[in-house]
């Protein structure tokens, strides 16, 4: 079992290194160790340059998304315990799954999202807390899931945060470097570490001249927040996992499968996408009602970043090292005795080509399905020749 | 939601009817009938309406009232025609006709906005039925509305049908891919 060994001081210390990306990772894992609610709030702040209450108003969803994201819940929740109250639970092979996270779980109406797919399932009733544009911030802040948590105990936990962290309200442009000459990923151990992870592309194949165009636009304010969300996703899996103590016989949840998702590779672009296809007619007016633009191309313009192949190469390298990220992190609890099956990752990079965006962030619901699938294999017990990865088929076949 | 909506319907179609019957009995023409004929025959509807004296008005009064409670139908069976098809959307997976599932809420969109326009039309109308060499003509609005309705409830049902035999050829067990078959 591992302790907090840190006085406050050195605790203090070690979050400056985060911010500054200068830190080791021995001394990021015993960061890890003694991280709190509140130390993840104030290094969120100064990544931002906000205060507490302005992080949260700017993380914080508008009025309408707040009814439209919770319209949609309260239908796959009816389901929900329509499935539970036809004695759901009394078959051990159905399972119960209760997702949180952001538009990829949630999305507006018009698309069916991966938790849509995964809910037409039989064997398996999802409880959702997810809402579009959540950021993760959030989702930790209101700690929603730890009470449907206990109340539903369920089998799987579903989380898909981040890219609103990223990406909301204009913040890209605050986490690049327009000069093109950054060497962040140089500067620090953890991000060396997820360099390295990157040379080995052990799981998804790496377009190295792409790769290594885009990371010299990242600044150090990004390796920050990727230290951050490692954080963070350490905070709510070791919650859940080990009851925050880092050993999982702490656990309320014994025998909990977590599942994580990392996005796919966007497109930065402004086009309103008419076509002639009338099963893709939503598209112009998903693009012009719903954000398209606003997330990628226009901070990047805000920025001086206009050239469209170095706008998609930023992209590339930031989704990149963010899985890279999330596996880590995950891989970090499977070499926990008695957590070997507990965390899984699915990897959507790649798997949607250039034309399968509805907008800047979201793909096409094919693409949504064929993430949902790779879900499905995972909450199944199927198993992956990347071990706790499962990497997303582009062609699949239902 | 539904159960609300499926309730307000059932009410504003009876009175829609109870109307249009009314119409139908004292001029022999309908409201359905002005909606598909050209400049000349709806004049002479609306002149056949205007020369039946009817409950201290004329028919054209009968017509304008129906009209009007017609756009609380627009918002009823347009809301249900989405609510339907965004909910049959969760249950279909078969990607074609869940595309064409998406496809039916922007078309039923599009029936209440031409809807709108047919009323708007109808009024006018209705305003200028002693003016000679005033009318429009709704049937372009109303024909594309009628084909976007019957499409959309035509899809559904498809998307219906197609899920229930779905169901009914799966087994009765739990399907897990990549698992010996569940099925005692």
């Amino acid at each position: 079992m591992t302790k907090c060994t840190l006085l406050p001081s050195q605790i203090i210390s070690f979050i400056e290194g985060v911010l500054s990306n200068h830190i080791s990772v021995a001394d990021v894992a015993e960061l890890r160790q003694c991280i709190t609610a509140e130390h993840l709030a104030v290094i969120i702040q100064k990544i931002y340059d906000l205060n507490e209450f302005q992080v949260l108003d700017i993380a914080a969803l508008g009025k309408i998304m707040k009814w439209v994201d919770e319209l949609k819940n309260s239908q796959r929740n009816s389901k929900f315990l329509k499935k539970i109250k036809k004695d759901f639970r009394s078959n051990d092979q159905n399972k119960i799954i209760l997702a949180e996270g952001d538009s990829w779980f949630n999305y507006p109406v018009i698309l069916s999202d991966v938790i849509d797919w995964i809910g037409m399932e039989d064997n398996m009733a999802i409880y959702s807390l997810a809402s579009g544009g959540d950021w993760l911030l959030n989702m930790l802040e209101g700690r929603k899931y730890v009470e449907e948590l206990s109340i539903l105990h369920p089998d799987v936990f579903l989380i898909s945060g981040g890219g609103n962290d990223l990406v909301g309200d204009s913040r890209f442009a605050a986490i690049v470097d327009p000069s093109g000459n950054s060497q962040e990923f140089m500067k620090s151990e953890f991000a060396q570490m997820l360099m390295d992870k990157v040379a080995k592309a052990s799981i998804i194949p790496v377009d190295k001249t792409k790769f290594d165009n885009g990371v010299r636009y990242l600044s150090k304010d990004f390796f920050a927040l990727m230290l951050f969300f490692h954080l963070q996703y350490y905070y709510l899996i070791n919650g859940i996992l080990c009851g925050g103590t880092g050993d999982p016989v702490n656990s309320k949840f014994p025998g909990i499968k977590i599942i994580t998702q990392g996005y796919d590779y966007a497109l930065p672009s402004s086009k309103l996408g008419f076509g002639l296809n009338p099963l893709k007619a939503y598209k112009p007016f998903i693009r012009m009602f719903l954000g398209h633009s606003s997330w990628l191309k226009t901070p990047l313009q805000l920025r001086g970043i206009t050239n469209p192949a170095i706008q998609e190469n930023i992209v590339y390298a930031m989704i990149y090292l963010f899985n890279e990220m999330m596996i880590h992190t995950g891989d970090l609890f499977c070499q926990i005795p008695g957590l070997k099956a507990s965390v899984f990752h699915i990897d959507s990079r790649g798997s949607v080509d250039k034309n399968g965006w509805t907008d800047e962030l979201h793909p096409l619901p094919i693409h949504f399905r064929n993430t949902a699938q790779a879900f499905i294999d995972c909450i199944n017990n199927k198993q992956s020749p990347h071990g706790q990865v499962f990497v997303v088929n582009k062609n699949n076949p239902i | 939601m539904k159960k609300l909506l499926w309730s307000l319907l059932i009410v504003l179609v009876l009175i829609l009817n109870h109307q249009d019957s009314v119409l139908k009995r004292l001029s022999k023409h309908g409201i359905m009938e002005i909606e598909f004929s050209d400049a000349q025959y709806g004049k002479e509807i609306l002149c056949a309406w205007e020369r039946v004296a009817y409950g201290g008005g004329t028919l054209i009064d009968i017509a304008k009232n129906n009209t009007r409670i017609d756009f609380l139908f627009i918002v009823v069976y347009t809301s249900l025609l989405l609510l339907c098809s965004y909910l049959q959307m969760q249950r279909e997976r078969w990607l074609f006709l869940n595309e064409l599932l998406r496809l039916n809420i922007l078309l039923a969109f599009l029936a209440g906005l031409l809807d709108i326009a047919e009323n708007v039309l109808l009024l006018y109308d209705f305003r200028h039925v002693n003016d000679t060499g005033i009318y429009w003509s709704s049937y372009l609005v109303s024909l594309p509305k009628w084909i976007s309705i019957g499409w959309v409830i035509f899809i559904w049902l498809v998307s219906v049908i197609n899920t229930a035999m779905a169901s009914l050829k799966q087994p009765k067990a739990v399907r897990i891919p990549g698992q010996a078959s569940m099925v005692n």
